[in-house]
């Protein structure tokens, strides 16, 4: 690919006390790419993304955004690069103390000077678009279910139409139907929106489905990556056994 | 050898605690300055803080205003020396009781369901997602809290002052048996402005301290529900000594004479 390199991630170092968790991740993603992590549970696929949005400090390695680096920049500086970003979180991450409609606007209503009113048809028009109703739109996030707090993180995440959008296991708890819809509107965020994305999963069907290119993570560093076609010709052992490790399991058994 | 190392230890964590809070704190004074400002949470926080606190410092205060009435009833009829009654309410409610029952009571209504919140807030990763939305933790959660404890706790004091007047004025009229006139005269001969102010301005510190403490161990806590339980009773319990502290520290360095 000619594009830019959106995101550069060189020998990035994290770790909690002595959980060592990035022990050296490198990592290009390209402009109006759509990169999906694989890997194990506990590998750190959240702290990597955490750790590009300066949720969590790196101990070590270096951090570029549209060649920017991130790791020593000042907080104003960085606030700006952040601008970029929406994010899905893995638990959904919701403010209780606010409305859904509020939820999903927040940052028009507070930064980008939205009206109101303008701002609630907004939200209205990003929940239709992850499959949600009116209905919900004066709920609390805790009368939802599960899955329909993260549908109401997804459409907080592409609310303001970011440039880069992160999303951390955004079908996980969703019914399939569900879960296909998710995965459209993830991959017309790309294509249409021409929007970055990095995604989380564990299903490989939609990661298959959504992704440009493949990156797996094992032991704290990206040990392979590809397109979905590489991915079932890849000789890499470890690929392998993680993306048919039931079939494994059950050969295993007998 | 073991015992000096393990004091060292605490000291030295100690010491780092405190650094920690001075940078908290520093940073939320800029924070509270500086704009952008967000008016409606700073409503929410004076409406949530002040008026929602009023009925337990108001109950507390009437309460001990009643109390002091009794208890200095007792001793100085002694010596004959009741008519200092209304002396004593007014003084010991103004410069002291006020603030620091004030104080002691919102530390703990206010200061641990700041820790509670923002505690929550930061286990669940909502101070994170605020972060993603471009939006400043400490602008949105922490300086609003802190702004309005700050301005809230000297009113409410002032409210507590009155009520608590009040509470000596009841119990010596209706069950001492003073005089009305008489009582509500000596109430106020020999109390000077600078009386209540120096409640006043130590209830400003302890509102800015609760609210501080709320904040820091909210901001700071870790590990989900039992992460935000330890949260809320540092929070009560560190204001709380901070406020018995500061109280007698202001009190023998500013307002004796
Ligand atoms: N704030 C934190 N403090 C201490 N340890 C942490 C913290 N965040 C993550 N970890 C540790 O880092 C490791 C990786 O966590 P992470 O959440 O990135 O996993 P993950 O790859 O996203 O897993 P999953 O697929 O289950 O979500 C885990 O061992 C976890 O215990
Ligand atoms: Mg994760």
């Amino acid at each position: 690919m000619t594009k830019n390199i959106k995101i550069q991630i060189r020998d990035l170092h994290k770790s909690f006390g002595n959980n060592h968790v990035l022990r050296g991740v490198n990592m290009d993603v390209h402009e109006g790419e759509s990169v999906v992590v694989i890997g194990g549970s506990g590998t750190g696929k959240s702290v990597l993304l955490k750790c590009i949005l300066g949720l969590v400090t790196p101990d070590k390695g270096s951090i570029k955004v549209d060649g920017e680096e991130l790791t020593i920049m000042s907080p104003s500086q960085r606030d700006k690069v952040l601008q970029k970003f929406g994010m899905l979180f893995q638990g959904g991450a919701l403010f209780d103390s606010l409305p859904v409609w509020r939820n999903v606007s927040f940052d028009l209503i507070h930064n980008k000077k939205s009206s109101l009113s303008k701002s609630r048809e907004i939200a209205l028009e990003k929940l239709k678009e992850v499959g949600l109703s009116e209905r919900i739109l004066d709920l609390s996030p805790s009368e939802l279910s599960g899955g329909m707090q993260k549908r109401v993180g997804l459409a907080r995440a592409i609310a303001s139409n970011p440039e880069i959008l992160f999303f951390d296991e955004p079908t996980t708890g969703l019914d399939p139907i569900m879960c296909g819809t998710i995965d459209n509107l993830i991959k017309s965020s790309v294509k249409h929106l021409g929007a970055t994305a990095i995604s989380i999963t564990h299903d490989m069907t939609s990661a298959k489905f959504i992704a440009d290119r493949l990156a797996m993570i094992y032991e704290g560093a990206i040990i392979w990556d590809g397109t979905v076609k590489e991915l079932s010709t890849c000789k890499n052992e470890i690929v392998q056994h993680f993306i048919n490790g039931h079939k494994h399991y059950q050969t295993s058994k007998k | 050898m073991n015992i000096i190392a393990n004091t060292g230890r605490i000291f030295l964590s100690f010491m780092a605690y405190l650094g920690g809070l001075l940078l908290f704190a520093i940073k939320t004074v800029t924070h509270i300055i500086r704009p952008p400002y967000y008016p409606s949470q700073i409503f929410r926080q004076i409406f949530e803080i002040g008026y929602l606190s009023l009925p337990v410092v108001g109950l507390t205060a009437i309460f001990t205003g009643m109390v002091l009435a009794l208890q200095s009833y007792t001793g100085l009829s002694r010596f004959s020396g009741e008519s200092a009654i209304a002396t004593i309410v007014v003084l010991s409610v103004t410069r002291e009781l006020g603030p620091v029952l004030a104080g002691l009571m919102v530390a703990g209504r206010v200061g641990a369901s700041i820790a509670a919140e923002i505690g929550t807030m930061r286990v669940t990763e909502q101070v994170d997602a605020l972060v993603t939305l471009n939006t400043n933790p400490f602008k949105y959660l922490v300086a609003p809290r802190v702004l309005a404890c700050t301005l809230m706790l000297p009113l409410l004091v002032l409210c507590a002052d009155v009520i608590g007047v009040l509470g000596g004025y009841l119990v010596s009229i209706h069950k001492l048996g003073f005089n009305p006139a008489l009582y509500i005269e000596k109430t106020f001969k020999y109390l000077e402005v600078q009386d209540v102010m120096s409640g006043l301005i130590k209830a400003t510190v302890f509102g800015f301290m609760i609210a501080l403490f709320g904040c820091y161990q909210g901001y700071h806590s870790k590990g989900g529900a039992q992460g935000v339980g330890q949260a809320t009773t540092s929070a009560v319990v560190s204001s709380s000594i901070s406020i018995l502290i500061l109280n007698y520290a202001l009190t023998a360095t500013l307002f004796t004479n």
